[in-house]
C-alpha cells in the first residue's frame, strides 16, 4: 500500500510552563486541524491503590491511540497527554506514528515527580524522548514565574488577550499583592475580569478583589502604628482577628508571624533610615544612601565564597534587603513620613518590643492562641504610647501559662 | 428464620447472586458485595444489587420452620455453601438458621460427623424492590440470550474512553437478533436466527436497545439456564428488566446512558465493497498469528493493552504476515484462496489482537476476509465451505466472485467483524 512521505517536522508537541500560554497554544493547535477530536489520557502517577479508572495510561494504551483508527469518527485526532507515564522513555519508537491526522500533545512539565515518598522532581530533558520531540516536533516552554516587571507586563497583555484591559498601576499592585506566579495572577486575571465593572480592570478592583480581608487589617493596623494612632490600632487588630477566626490556629500562628515580620521590615527600614532624613522629609536619597549596602546576605554561603577566593574575602554581590520597590513604596507613603517624625530612641524601643514578641510567640507562645493575642494587644498598645513597657510585660507575665525553652 | 435447601438449588443462586453483588460495582456504592436472603412463606428470596444492576431470585424452600431475614457476604456465603458437606454433596439438604446474629449452616444428610459452619450476619444492605414496568418486550431463548451476550461484551474498549465504546448493543429484527460491540476500530455483529417471529416496533429498521458491556456480562452469567425463556423489557432507554420467570429470577438494570450506537450496519454487510475475498484456513491462520505473537517487543508486552501490528499481503494462493522491523522480526506464509472480485492483491497492516480474536471466536474450519481499501474496514467472517458438489459449486452470492458459499446453521449464530487498519509509520525520506 502506498505510505505516506515524511515531512522535515511532525506534529508533536510538548507544553510545559504556565496554564494560560500552555491552553493557548492548543487552541491554536486546534484550530489548524479544524474540529478534530481530542482524547485526553491521564499520565500523572496515582496511588497504586487507586481505582482502575483513576489510573495513569499506560505505554501499551497510548501507543494504541496513536495506531488506531476510529471507524465511526474519522476527524483528526490530537492524544493530549497530561503528564508523563511510568516508562515513557519507550514511547519514542511510537513517535513514528504521528502524523497529520494523529497529532500528540504532552501537557506538562518537562520531567515526573519521582514516587512517593520521595518529593524530587525528575527531569526528562536527558532522555531520548525529549530530545527526539526537540528534533522533530515543538517544544514550548512557558515561563512559570517571571520577575515583578515582567509579571506585570505578562498580566497586561492577557488581560488584553481576554478582553478588558488592566491599567499598569492595577498590573503592578497585582503583582505585588500576588507574587510573580503566572498561574496565581491567571486566576486572579479571571476573576478581576468578571468582577470590574467597568472597561479597564483598575487598582481599586484589584485591591477589592485581591487583597484578603486579614491583610487590609494588616496594612490599616501598621498604618496605624505608623501614625501611633492607638484606638484606630486596637479596632484594625480586632479586625485581624475576626478575619482569621475561621481559619486553623497554626493558619492564624502563621499569619500573625508574617504580620509581625511586616511591622519588623518597616522600623527596621525607618532606624536605617532615619539618622539620613532632614526636617523630617522622606526623600529618595535618604532612603537610598540608609539602605545602601545593606544586603541579603546568606552566611554559609559567603563563608564558604571567602574560603575559596585568594584574598579570603567574599566578593560576591548580594542582593539589597529591601527592594527597589518597596523603597519606591515608601517614599509614596505618608504613614512613613509620619514614622520618620518619632523619635530614634522610641523607634528602637519598638523595634525591640515588635522582635520580643515574635520570639515570644515562635516559642513560647506558640501554641496558644489567646496568650499571642494578649502579646500582640499590649505590644500595640506600648508602641502607640496606651501604656508603658512596664505594663506591657506586666500584663503577659500574668498571663503567661507556656515553657520558655 | 429457619428452613432446609437442597444444597445445589442453594448453591446455584448464591452463585448467581454473588456475580450480581461483586462485580461491575457502581464507583459511590458502598454497600455491595452483600445477599439478602429473605424467608417469606414456602419461598426463599435471595436478592444483591452492585448498585446499577438489581437482582431477586426465589427459590422453594424443602421445609420452612419460621419466617425472617438476614444479610450476608456474598463470597464468604458462597465459599461455605460450595463446601460444606464436601465434594459429592450436590443432593444434600442445607439447614439454615439464623441466631445470634449469625447464620448456622449445616449439612443435614451429614451423619456422625458434624458438619456445621456458622457465618456472621450483616446489619446493612441497599433495600430495593422490583416492579417490572410495561415497555418493549423481547422473550427469546435464555442459553441463547446469555452465550451471545458473553460471546460479544468483551469486545467493548478496555479502557475508560468513549462512553458509547463502553456499551453494547442489542438489535431486535423480526428475524433475527443481533449482539454488537466494538472499541471503535473493531467491532463484531453475532447474529442468531429467532426460532419464531419477534415483535418488533419497527418491522424494518428493527429495534436497538443499549446494555453497559460490563453489566450485559453479568447478565449473561446470572441468566445461564438450559431450557428456559428469558424476556428482555425497555420501559425507556435508561433501564431494562428482565426475567426469567421459570427459574423466579428478576434483574433490573438502570442508569443505562442515553447514547446513540455508532451505525454499525453501515460496515457490517458491505461485501459488495470487497475488493478481494480471502479465505484462509482458521488452524493455519492461528498458528501465523502465534509466531506473529511471539516477535512481540518483550518490554511493550509488559505495558497492558500493547497494539502489536503486522504487515498483511495477500497475492497468489498465499497471505504473508510480516514484522518486518523492530527488535524481533518474522514473516509467516499460509496457503489461501484469493478471489479477484477488482484486484488480485491486497497489502495492508493490523492489529495482532483484532485477527486473533477473529480466529479465536469460532470453531468454524475457514476465515474469510472481505479486503475493500488498505486504509479502509476490513470485514471478516468465521465459516465453513460448503463443499463441492461434483463440478457445481455453490457460490457466495454476496460477492462478485466465485467463491464458495457457507454453510448455514440456523441452529450456530452468525459472528461477522469488521476492523480498521492500523496506522502505519511514515517513510523516511
Amino acid at each position: 500500500m502506498a505510505k505516506k512521505t515524511k515531512s522535515k517536522k511532525r506534529p508533536v508537541f510538548w507544553l510545559s510552563g504556565n496554564y494560560y500560554e500552555c491552553q493557548k497554544t492548543f487552541r491554536s493547535i486546534c484550530t489548524k486541524l479544524d474540529n478534530p477530536k481530542v482524547e485526553v489520557l491521564d499520565c500523572d502517577w496515582v496511588s497504586e491503590s487507586a481505582s482502575a479508572d483513576a489510573r495513569p495510561a499506560s505505554i501499551g494504551q497510548i501507543v494504541r491511540s496513536l495506531r488506531s483508527r476510529d471507524i465511526f469518527d474519522n476527524r483528526s485526532k490530537i492524544i493530549k497527554l497530561k503528564g508523563l507515564p511510568p516508562g515513557y522513555t519507550e514511547l519514542v519508537d511510537a513517535l513514528q506514528f504521528v502524523n497529520d491526522n494523529q497529532v500528540l500533545v504532552i501537557d506538562g512539565p518537562i520531567g515526573h515527580r519521582a514516587k512517593p515518598p520521595a518529593k524530587q522532581f525528575v527531569s526528562a530533558k536527558n532522555s531520548n524522548f525529549y530530545k527526539q520531540i526537540k528534533k522533530e516536533g515543538f517544544v514550548f516552554e512557558f515561563a512559570t514565574e517571571e520577575t515583578p516587571v515582567k509579571a506585570a507586563n505578562w498580566v497586561k497583555e492577557v488581560a488584553a488577550e481576554m478582553d478588558k484591559k488592566i491599567d499598569p498601576e492595577a498590573a503592578t499592585l497585582l503583582v505585588e499583592l500576588q507574587g510573580g506566579d503566572l498561574d496565581v495572577l491567571y486566576g486572579r486575571l479571571l476573576v478581576l475580569q468578571d468582577y470590574a465593572e467597568g472597561k479597564v480592570i483598575k487598582a481599586s478592583d484589584v485591591e477589592e478583589v485581591c487583597v484578603p480581608l486579614f491583610l487590609k487589617s494588616v496594612w490599616n493596623l501598621i498604618e496605624g502604628v505608623c501614625e501611633r494612632k492607638g484606638d484606630s490600632c486596637v479596632e484594625h487588630l480586632q479586625k485581624f482577628y475576626e478575619a482569621l477566626s475561621l481559619e486553623t490556629q497554626s493558619e492564624f500562628f502563621g499569619e500573625v508571624q508574617k504580620m509581625l515580620g511586616a511591622m519588623h521590615h518597616i522600623f527596621l527600614f525607618a532606624i536605617l533610615v532615619k539618622d539620613r532624613i532632614v526636617n523630617n522629609r522622606v526623600t529618595s536619597d535618604a532612603l537610598q544612601q540608609g539602605t545602601a549596602g545593606f544586603a541579603k546576605v546568606d552566611i554559609k554561603e559567603a563563608i564558604a565564597c571567602a574560603r575559596q577566593s585568594s584574598s579570603g574575602r567574599c566578593e560576591k554581590e548580594w542582593p539589597p534587603y529591601f527592594s527597589s520597590g518597596f523603597i519606591y513604596q515608601k517614599l509614596r507613603d505618608s504613614s512613613f513620613e509620619s514614622l520618620m517624625k518619632w523619635r530614634k530612641g522610641i523607634l528602637c524601643q519598638a523595634f525591640r518590643e515588635i522582635n520580643k514578641i515574635r520570639t515570644i510567640c515562635r516559642q513560647g507562645g506558640s501554641n496558644d492562641m489567646s496568650y499571642q493575642k494578649l502579646c500582640l494587644d499590649s505590644m500595640i498598645m506600648s508602641i502607640c504610647g496606651m501604656i508603658s513597657l512596664d505594663e506591657a510585660e506586666q500584663l503577659r507575665d500574668a498571663s503567661f501559662s507556656g515553657i520558655i525553652e | 428464620m429457619k428452613f432446609q435447601i437442597p444444597k445445589k438449588s442453594i448453591v446455584d443462586t448464591m452463585d448467581r447472586m454473588f456475580e450480581v453483588a461483586t462485580k461491575g460495582i457502581r464507583a459511590d456504592f458502598k454497600l455491595a458485595s452483600r445477599v439478602k436472603i429473605e424467608v417469606k412463606g414456602s419461598s426463599v428470596l435471595f436478592s444483591a444489587t452492585n448498585g446499577h444492576l438489581n437482582a431477586i431470585m426465589e427459590v422453594e424452600a424443602q421445609s420452612v420452620e419460621s419466617e425472617g431475614s438476614a444479610i450476608v457476604d456474598a463470597g464468604v456465603g458462597r465459599e461455605i455453601l460450595r463446601t460444606l458437606g464436601g465434594r459429592d454433596s450436590d443432593d444434600h439438604i442445607i439447614e439454615v438458621e439464623e441466631k445470634d446474629q449469625s447464620l448456622r449452616l449445616k449439612d443435614v444428610n451429614t451423619t456422625g460427623r458434624a458438619k456445621t459452619a456458622k457465618l456472621s450476619t450483616l446489619s446493612q444492605d441497599q433495600p430495593f424492590a422490583i416492579k417490572v414496568k410495561k415497555g418493549s418486550s423481547y422473550t427469546l431463548p435464555a442459553s441463547e440470550v446469555s452465550s451471545s451476550l458473553f460471546a460479544t461484551w468483551k469486545y467493548r474498549h478496555p479502557e475508560q474512553y468513549e462512553p458509547k465504546y463502553q456499551t453494547m448493543c442489542i438489535h431486535f429484527l423480526e428475524k433475527e437478533t443481533r449482539y454488537v460491540c466494538g472499541d471503535g476500530m473493531r467491532f463484531a455483529v453475532l447474529s442468531r436466527k429467532n426460532a419464531s417471529d419477534l415483535n418488533v416496533n419497527d418491522k424494518d429498521a428493527g429495534d436497538k436497545w443499549i446494555l453497559p458491556a460490563d453489566q450485559a456480562a453479568i447478565i449473561a452469567n446470572a441468566i445461564s439456564f438450559g431450557d428456559t425463556n428469558v424476556t428482555l423489557t425497555f420501559p425507556d432507554a435508561k433501564q431494562c428488566f428482565v426475567e426469567v420467570p421459570d427459574a423466579g429470577l428478576t434483574l433490573h438494570l438502570k442508569g443505562i446512558p442515553e447514547i446513540d450506537y455508532p451505525k454499525y450496519d453501515n460496515h457490517a454487510y458491505r461485501f459488495d465493497a470487497a475488493k478481494v475475498v480471502i479465505d484462509v484456513a482458521r488452524s493455519e491462520l492461528l498458528d501465523a498469528l502465534a509466531l506473529v505473537k511471539s516477535v512481540r517487543d518483550k518490554d511493550a508486552e509488559k505495558q497492558e493493552n500493547a497494539f502489536h501490528c503486522f504487515d498483511f499481503h495477500a497475492s497468489d494462493g498465499a497471505i504473508c504476515l510480516e514484522v518486518p522491523k523492530g527488535k524481533y522480526q518474522c514473516k509467516v506464509e499460509c496457503d489461501a484462496e484469493i478471489y479477484k472480485v477488482s484486484e488480485d492483491s491486497f497489502d495492508s497492516c493490523y492489529s495482532w489482537l483484532f485477527l486473533n480474536e477473529l480466529a479465536a471466536a469460532s470453531g468454524h474450519e475457514y476465515i474469510r476476509f472481505f479486503a475493500n481499501s488498505p486504509e479502509g474496514i476490513m470485514l471478516a467472517q468465521p465459516m465453513d465451505l460448503v463443499a463441492k458438489d461434483g463440478d457445481k459449486t455453490e457460490t457466495d452470492d454476496r460477492v462478485d466472485a466465485d467463491c464458495p458459499a457457507m454453510v448455514e446453521n440456523s441452529n450456530e449464530p452468525d459472528i461477522i467483524f469488521f476492523f480498521s487498519a492500523a496506522v502505519e509509520e511514515e517513510d523516511e525520506e
